[in-house]
């Protein structure tokens, strides 16, 4: 069942999107503690641009409600959220300069010095139209808006999909610097589970448009546990709240909602690495039942 | 806000300023051309097409005149309003400065409006220029382009208004439909119901106050018949056209600032 936390970040509820007859999202529940590093985690299509949208206002969901900070989601809210969306999009016939300045004069409490000194640190020429930067460098150039805002929840699409390794880690120094300096909460969707490792804290894992997974890394990693044996002992799950099962020449590997397996049988258990318990519920079909959301 | 939405108008507003800056142009040009002819024949005032029909150049400067007044008010409606809202949903930096802390009713009415005020600028003088300049000379070939004066009325407020209710679908479609294309052949099919939707609104609810207000009804008073009418009959709704538009645009800037400082408290 859904925790609800008075003071969350983001709290959706119930929260359904169509588009047309094309269901994006569906019952979507969860929470997100202030200062936590959250990643949504899906597949393409699994409707996590949706989601971020909604949160941002917008897209005004079909059903359900999603608060920021306690309000609804919408224009209150919008200057304590910086968002940077899928592609980073900026006008493309400005400068670096001239997006730094309309950054200040659409967000009254903006930080100039602090995105310029974002950007310096890029290095981004500050007199070259965004249209001709590269994509990490419009992405590093978004970010650098959206936390010029001083926000206290970012919410970023994708936001390393289309950065090289050392503009990614450049890129998320500077995001853990904001983390470490204001406590903001940031959530970030992804369908690299390898962009979650050391970053996030909390994940929330979209498939079909359903949240199958919210919870805080450790307490979720500590809840479940990976069996693999031969499929004649896979009678060893009954009873078990099994999450995805692979058979794989006579024998099988299960992820299992368990913190304590049963001890009989030739079945072996350990404990999944965050990216064994990401796949095993991107690539199951059925909703988790339980859908839990931890204080950070 | 206004340095946003003008730096992002920026080449609208170049090409719409330049089209009507040509039409405007031609229009005077073209009635000097019939005007000369008209000098030539002797008949510098002649109005009556029985008696001055125009012929060769100054009959292709009629024609032009009448394709500038049918063509023109619509085509800077399409060039101001397609992009407004289309090409933002399509490059999704909608998504940006919808984002940022300033109310959404203000980024897109000052956006609206610019284009509104640009529009009926731009379409004001191409307006004024064939009203005043150019309508002597075409009411010359009344019935040779009677089709396209069915298309702009010789009444510049109808042509101020067409370029508006252009300018207005378009932002509206674009925000709907997000697509630049869709937009634009939307806009050009749905277009012509809705100003003539619109005119018909209009004439109903402001023509007969402007005949209360001393404007000229052809079929009442004694100038019925003549040749003249095609040229006043529709002024005084042109006149109080202009004032309304003029009084919304003004509106919709103070609206603009009103929606900005209420949503920002």
């Amino acid at each position: 069942m859904p925790a609800e936390i008075p003071s969350a970040a983001v709290a959706a509820e119930g929260v359904g999107h169509r588009f047309g007859d094309v269901p994006a999202l569906r019952d979507c529940t969860f929470a997100v503690p202030p200062g936590a590093v959250v990643a949504l985690l899906g597949r393409n299509g699994a409707g996590k641009t949706t989601l971020l949208r909604a949160v941002v206002g917008l897209l005004r969901p079909y059903r359900g409600r999603i608060r920021v900070f306690g309000e609804p989601a919408g224009a209150g809210v919008l200057p304590r959220i910086g968002y940077v969306a899928q592609q980073a999009p900026l006008y493309r016939m400005l400068t670096v300069e001239q997006t730094l300045r309309l950054g200040a004069r659409l967000n009254p409490h903006f930080d100039a010095g602090y995105a310029r000194r974002l950007v310096d640190a890029g290095p981004l020429p500050v007199t070259a139209r965004v249209g001709a930067l590269a994509a990490g460098q419009r992405a590093r150039l978004a970010l650098a808006v959206a936390l010029g805002k001083r926000p206290d929840l970012l919410v970023l699409d994708e936001p390393l999909a289309s950065l090289d390794p050392v503009a990614r880690t450049e890129f998320v120094g500077a995001l853990m610097a904001e983390v470490a300096d204001r406590g903001t909460t940031v959530l970030m969707s992804t369908h690299v589970v390898a962009d979650v490792q050391d970053v996030c804290d909390h994940v929330v894992v979209l498939g079909g448009g359903q949240v199958r997974l919210a919870a805080e890394v450790e307490p979720a990693l500590a809840a479940h546990r990976l069996a693999v044996g031969a499929e004649r002992d896979l009678g060893a799950l009954d009873g078990l709240e099994t999450i995805e099962v692979r058979r794989d020449g006579g024998e099988f590997t299960a992820l299992v909602a368990t913190a304590a397996p049963p001890d009989a049988g030739t079945v072996t258990w350990h404990r999944p690495t965050l990216e064994e318990l990401l796949l095993g519920y991107l690539r199951t079909g059925a909703p988790h039942p339980s859908v839990e959301v931890s204080l950070a | 806000m206004t340095w946003l939405a003008l730096r992002l108008l920026r080449p609208y507003l170049i090409v719409a300023g330049s089209v009507a800056a040509a039409a405007t142009a031609y229009v005077l040009h073209a009635a000097g051309v019939v005007q000369r002819q008209l000098d030539r024949a002797g008949v510098p005032d002649c109005r009556d097409p029985n008696e001055c029909y125009p012929s060769g150049g100054a009959l292709n400067a009629v024609l032009g005149m009448e394709l500038v007044a049918a063509f023109v008010p619509p085509l800077l409606g399409l060039i101001l309003g397609v992009a407004l809202f289309a090409r933002e949903r399509e490059e999704d930096t909608i998504a940006f400065v919808l984002t940022q802390s300033v109310p959404r009713e203000r980024w897109v009415l000052t956006k609206l409006g610019w284009a509104l005020a640009a529009g009926a600028a731009c379409a004001a003088c191409v307006a004024t220029a064939h009203r005043l300049a150019g309508i002597r000379y075409t009411v010359l070939a009344n019935d040779t382009y009677e089709l396209l004066q069915l298309l702009h009325f010789n009444n510049a407020g109808y042509m101020v208004g067409q370029t508006v209710v252009l300018i207005a679908l378009a932002a509206v479609l674009g925000l709907v439909t997000g697509r630049t294309l869709p937009t634009l052949v939307l806009t050009v099919i749905g277009g012509p119901f809705v100003v003539m939707a619109g005119g018909g609104v209009a004439v109903l609810l402001f023509y007969p106050l402007g005949v209360l207000t001393g404007g000229t009804d052809p079929a009442a008073d004694g100038t019925a018949g003549t040749f003249a009418d095609d040229m006043t009959a529709m002024d005084p709704f042109a006149y109080l056209a202009g004032a309304v538009l003029g009084a919304g645009a003004v509106a919709l800037a103070l609206l603009a600032r009103r929606a900005g400082s209420r949503a920002s408290r």
